[in-house]
């Protein structure tokens, strides 16, 4: 048996067998070869050794301690003379191998271990951490492979489950077992003909692509500037951004960012819709849109009121003894209490969010947690999310829907809150050198907004009605634009771009009072809504009236000059902010003094291929960078503004603002001493007697009683 | 970060979404292993930058025998020459590095004045009286010197079994650290904070079942007030990576691998911390 695994030396290191025999057996020599060990511990060695090998490689514990114990003092009888170092080396082993009655293990084949692992590993300062590589060991001895877990179970890795998706979301054709080969051919060439298909479409919007769209290039140029998502990141995001661009709906679409959440961080993708599914979304908006702007009567009128809550007698005062009429009556009988007063609806109108496609709303965002996630599109932005998001601070959950809790409240969910920011960064760090982009001319626009020759009719007088619209409103402003990429533009030397002078800003300032880009005249719209209200109650008068149809018709035309002198007359002032394409060196904010940091990606080496980079302080994380002919911005951060020292968040308000009270209604008075309530209570007793005495009515007495009780109050 | 997995430890950081473009890396990877040299540091670490309107600020830091103790900081412009931070003690200089608001400019030698807060005695409940706001005259590189020290403090970590007490007293990296594994990683309570531990040493031991002397002496990260709000801890590349991000001091990130002995943080930021933390959960 020893011969056995000596032979597996190498193999086997955790029985103490092997170790065990030579220096007992063989004491004179100190560093024996293996060999002469095999020969020797045939030859020389004592039975108890023989005992001992046998008890530590089975596992029953106490027992064997016992037999190990009675067989070693058996030995003991032929002892050799006093100094003998065989036998004390023999003694001193087995008081090492003596069995821990906890776990069963023994320190000899512990040190044994652990002097193998030393030699085999060899790590580095191993004293200093000797107490930890013991346990290290220790602890391994327990984790065999072949023995831990056992074979049965196979638990399940951690990063089998994203692995799983991942490979999912990639569409990979997989070559599945009695399915044809012809069916996969087809399916195979399906994507690539619609692709061609919707190339040929999106061919006269070509012409308006102005950023580049391709990740793994920017990825590039991002790297340069020391910035960018992580490199095993970029792949899966261009093929994350090709599923979406594949999409029927989608013209096209561009990196827009990350904003990283607590739990899990959102990649960003800004897109333009293509015109058909902004032409149908418009549809739904401006319906919703017009309901929404209808006068509160009309739309209250339109619904079904509900039925006032049924008031029984017993809420009459006054009547007392009700249970005594009969049903019939009761039912007939009016209360005459005071009405319950019902919760009154305040007119309340929200400035209008602007149209799909127009405005703020001019991009849609589609964002992701991890990258092999469908794409989930983000609401539109209305004004009024945009103000409030203005005065809170949040931080991103990772979750589109949970609740954003803040004061002022936030009306929406984070994915409203998650719009606005995108909608607030891309508006103030968008910059561009000046003269890399140009405004649109008439023949484009008109290409680009009016070509809506094979479409429905329908469609085609709301884009009239929409460019009459935005003709209204160019008069005032015509920040709400596409720029497009001038073609003229010369690369400038890097040293005259390094000042925010030379740099302008290329997307439309969001209104600070509005939170619109194009300005929207309230005042109008309320004499709108009043016109209208007006004319509503007029036409049900008339209705009442059973008039004929066409004085009606007749009104509304009237009605209709008399808007447009109405405007006229009540022309308010708009709201102005920094136009589309003014400098970046006019920007201010109270709170940093210098809202643009320029850096250059190599400032000592490399001078001919170095890049500019333009750092926002005012939302710290949004870049841009030029090289060249490229210039694209991007933004990788917290989606926080920078406050020098914290934001100054909206106080709540006075508790109970709404029921205003003065000194007068709070009167302090002390209570009635007891003497106080002896005597009030003799008064009244007084009184009843002197009542009982006249006898007058039961009930006026009550009514008296309690009068005169305020009265001396 | 530690110098000696410099390049891989930049990418596993790169989760923040900033890192160093190619030539500032080349800069402070040789600058620093020749900073090392001359200084016979045993460990060299980038410590992050810290942004200034006119030049950003680099900061570095090595240690010689203990690497809790005898940290050494250096801080460089132009990410090759590096000086020795100073030693900041006085309180005062603290205080006005906590209430400035001006962000760095890039010059070590700029003065500025720093106002600060007004302190009131107050006796029973009542205030007795006001201090008019102190103001203090504050170098800009006792200022770096003071916020590197506070950021470092507050929310600098380490995975729980990466440095080592010795009996000596002195800590050291543990050479036997193999990561966390997959049971771990994602616990907070298996995250130290690299500074001196400022609780009791008992308290940090008693919250273990399984504590060891030698590693359980740092204070752990579940720890920090707000409780459960100052980090934000996210597993990346297929979960094998975890990232700790503080929201406390915001661009202060830290990476660890999964079973391996990788693990490193850095501040990329402009120095300022989140007073508004409380409201934004």
């Amino acid at each position: 048996m020893d011969k056995d695994s000596c032979q597996n030396f190498s193999l086997d290191s955790t029985s103490s067998s092997q170790f065990a025999l030579p220096p007992v057996c063989n004491p004179k020599r100190k560093k024996p070869e293996k060999e002469e060990t095999e020969k020797s511990a045939e030859e020389t060695s004592p039975h108890c050794s023989n005992v001992i090998t046998s008890s530590s490689t089975s596992s029953t514990t106490t027992i064997s301690i016992g037999v190990f114990d009675s067989q070693c003092n058996l030995h003991n009888a032929p002892v050799p003379e006093a100094p003998n170092i065989g036998y004390e080396l023999s003694v001193a082993k087995s008081i090492l191998q003596k069995y821990s009655t906890l776990s069963g293990d023994n320190l000899f084949d512990h040190l044994s271990d652990i002097i193998k692992r030393v030699i085999d590993e060899r790590p580095p300062n191993v004293i200093d951490f000797f107490e930890e590589f013991s346990r290290n060991v220790r602890e391994q001895k327990f984790h065999l492979p072949e023995r831990f877990p056992p074979s049965g179970v196979f638990e399940e890795v951690r990063t089998f489950r994203v692995a799983k998706r991942i490979l999912q979301s990639m569409k990979l054709p997989y070559i599945i077992e009695g399915e044809d080969l012809l069916g996969e051919d087809m399916s195979g060439e399906d994507p690539r003909t619609n692709e061609e298909l919707r190339i040929v479409i999106d061919d006269s919007m070509r012409y308006f692509v102005t950023f580049n769209e391709r990740v793994q290039q920017l990825q590039f140029y991002w790297t340069q500037c020391g910035f960018s998502i992580s490199n095993d990141d970029i792949f899966q995001l261009a093929s994350a951004m090709n599923r979406l661009q594949t999409h029927p709906s989608i013209m096209q679409c561009r990196f827009w960012g990350c904003i990283n959440g607590l739990k899990a961080s959102y990649y960003i993708v800004e897109a333009t819709l293509t015109r058909e599914e902004v032409g149908s979304r418009l549809v739904m908006m401006e319906e919703e849109m017009r309901e929404k702007q209808i006068p509160f009567k009309m739309r209250k009128d339109r619904e079904d009121k509900p039925l006032p809550p049924h008031i029984g007698p017993e809420l009459t005062p006054g009547i007392y003894g009700w249970e005594e009429y009969p049903a019939e009556e009761l039912e007939k009988m009016r209360p005459k209490a005071v009405p319950v007063p019902l919760v009154e609806e305040i007119e309340f109108y929200d400035i209008p969010p602007e149209l799909v496609g127009l405005g703020s709303n001019r991009y849609s965002y589609f964002v992701v947690n991890s990258l092999f996630d469908d794409w989930i599109e983000l609401p539109i932005v209305t004004p009024r999310q945009m103000v409030v998001s203005r005065q809170i601070k949040k931080f991103l959950t990772g979750d589109l829907e949970a609740d954003v809790i803040s004061y002022p409240c936030f009306p929406g969910k984070e994915k409203h809150y998650l719009r606005t920011l995108i909608g607030r960064i891309t508006a103030s760090t968008y910059i561009a050198p000046v003269g890399y982009y140009r405004r649109m001319t008439k023949k484009e626009k008109r290409m680009f907004e009016g070509e809506e020759d094979d479409e429905g009719e329908e469609e085609e007088e709301e884009e009239e009605e929409e460019e009459l619209n935005e003709g209204e409103e160019e008069q005032i402003e015509d920040n709400d634009v596409m720029l497009l990429k001038n073609e003229k533009y010369e690369a400038e030397p890097l040293g005259s771009l390094a000042t925010p002078v030379a740099w302008v800003h290329v997307r439309s300032n969001i209104l600070n009072i509005q939170g619109r880009v194009v300005w929207y005249d309230e005042e109008k719209a309320r004499k709108e809504r009043e016109k209208a209200l007006a004319l509503y109650l007029k036409m049900q008068m008339m209705a009442e009236m059973e008039e004929e149809q066409e004085e009606e018709e007749e009104e509304e035309e009237g009605e209709e000059e008399g808007e447009e002198e109405g405007m006229i007359e009540g022309f308010n002032q708009p709201e102005i902010g920094p136009s589309i394409l003014s400098s970046c060196a006019n920007d201010m904010n109270a709170e940093v003094p210098v809202p643009w940091l320029v850096r250059l990606t190599s400032k000592y080496t490399n001078q001919k291929e170095r890049m500019l980079l333009m750092q926002s302080n005012i939302w710290p994380g949004a870049f841009t960078f030029i090289f060249e002919k490229t210039c694209e911005s991007i933004y990788l951060g917290w989606g926080h503004k920078y406050y020098a020292r914290n934001i100054p968040f909206k106080h709540l308000p006075m508790v109970q603002e709404e029921f205003p009270h003065h000194a007068e209604d709070f009167i302090e008075a002390s209570d009635p001493t007891v003497e106080e309530e002896e005597a009030y209570k003799a008064w009244l007793l007084r009184k009843q007697q002197k009542d009982a005495y006249v006898a007058e009515d039961i009930e006026d007495y009550d009514d008296d009683e309690f009068d005169d009780q305020y009265d001396d109050d | 970060m530690n110098l000696e997995f410099f390049s891989e430890g930049l990418d596993c950081l790169m989760y923040c979404g900033m890192k160093l473009s190619p030539e500032q890396r080349i800069l402070i990877e040789n600058s620093l292993i020749a900073l090392q040299n001359d200084n016979r540091f045993s460990g060299m670490y980038l410590w992050g930058r810290i942004t200034a309107t006119k030049n950003d600020y680099y900061i570095a830091f090595g240690y010689t025998s203990d690497c809790l103790k005898d940290r050494k900081y250096f801080y460089s412009l132009d990410q090759f020459q590096w000086q020795l931070l100073p030693f900041v003690q006085s309180p005062k200089i603290f205080q006005a590095t906590i209430l400035a608001r001006e962000p760095f400019i890039g010059d070590p030698s700029m003065m500025s004045y720093v106002k600060l807060d007004p302190t009131f005695d107050i006796v029973g409940n009542q205030v007795a009286g006001i201090s008019r706001p102190e103001v203090v005259k504050l170098k800009e590189e006792e200022r770096l010197a003071a916020i590197v020290f506070i950021i470092t403090e507050e929310c600098a970590i380490c995975p729980r079994g990466a440095f080592y007490k010795m009996t000596d007293g002195r800590v050291i990296p543990n050479q036997m650290f193999r990561g966390l594994n997959d049971l771990q990683i994602d616990n907070q309570s298996y995250y130290q904070l690299y500074r001196l531990p400022r609780n009791d040493l008992k308290h940090n031991l008693a919250k273990r079942n399984d504590y060891n002397y030698a590693i359980d002496f740092l204070d752990t990260i579940d720890g920090v007030i707000p409780l459960g709000q100052s980090f934000a801890l996210n597993m990346q590349r297929n979960e094998r990576l975890v990232i700790i991000k503080s929201c406390l001091w915001m661009g202060m990130t830290f990476f660890h691998k999964m079973n391996s002995h990788k693990h490193g943080f850095l501040y990329l930021g402009d120095g300022k911390k989140n007073f508004d933390l409380l409201f934004m959960y």
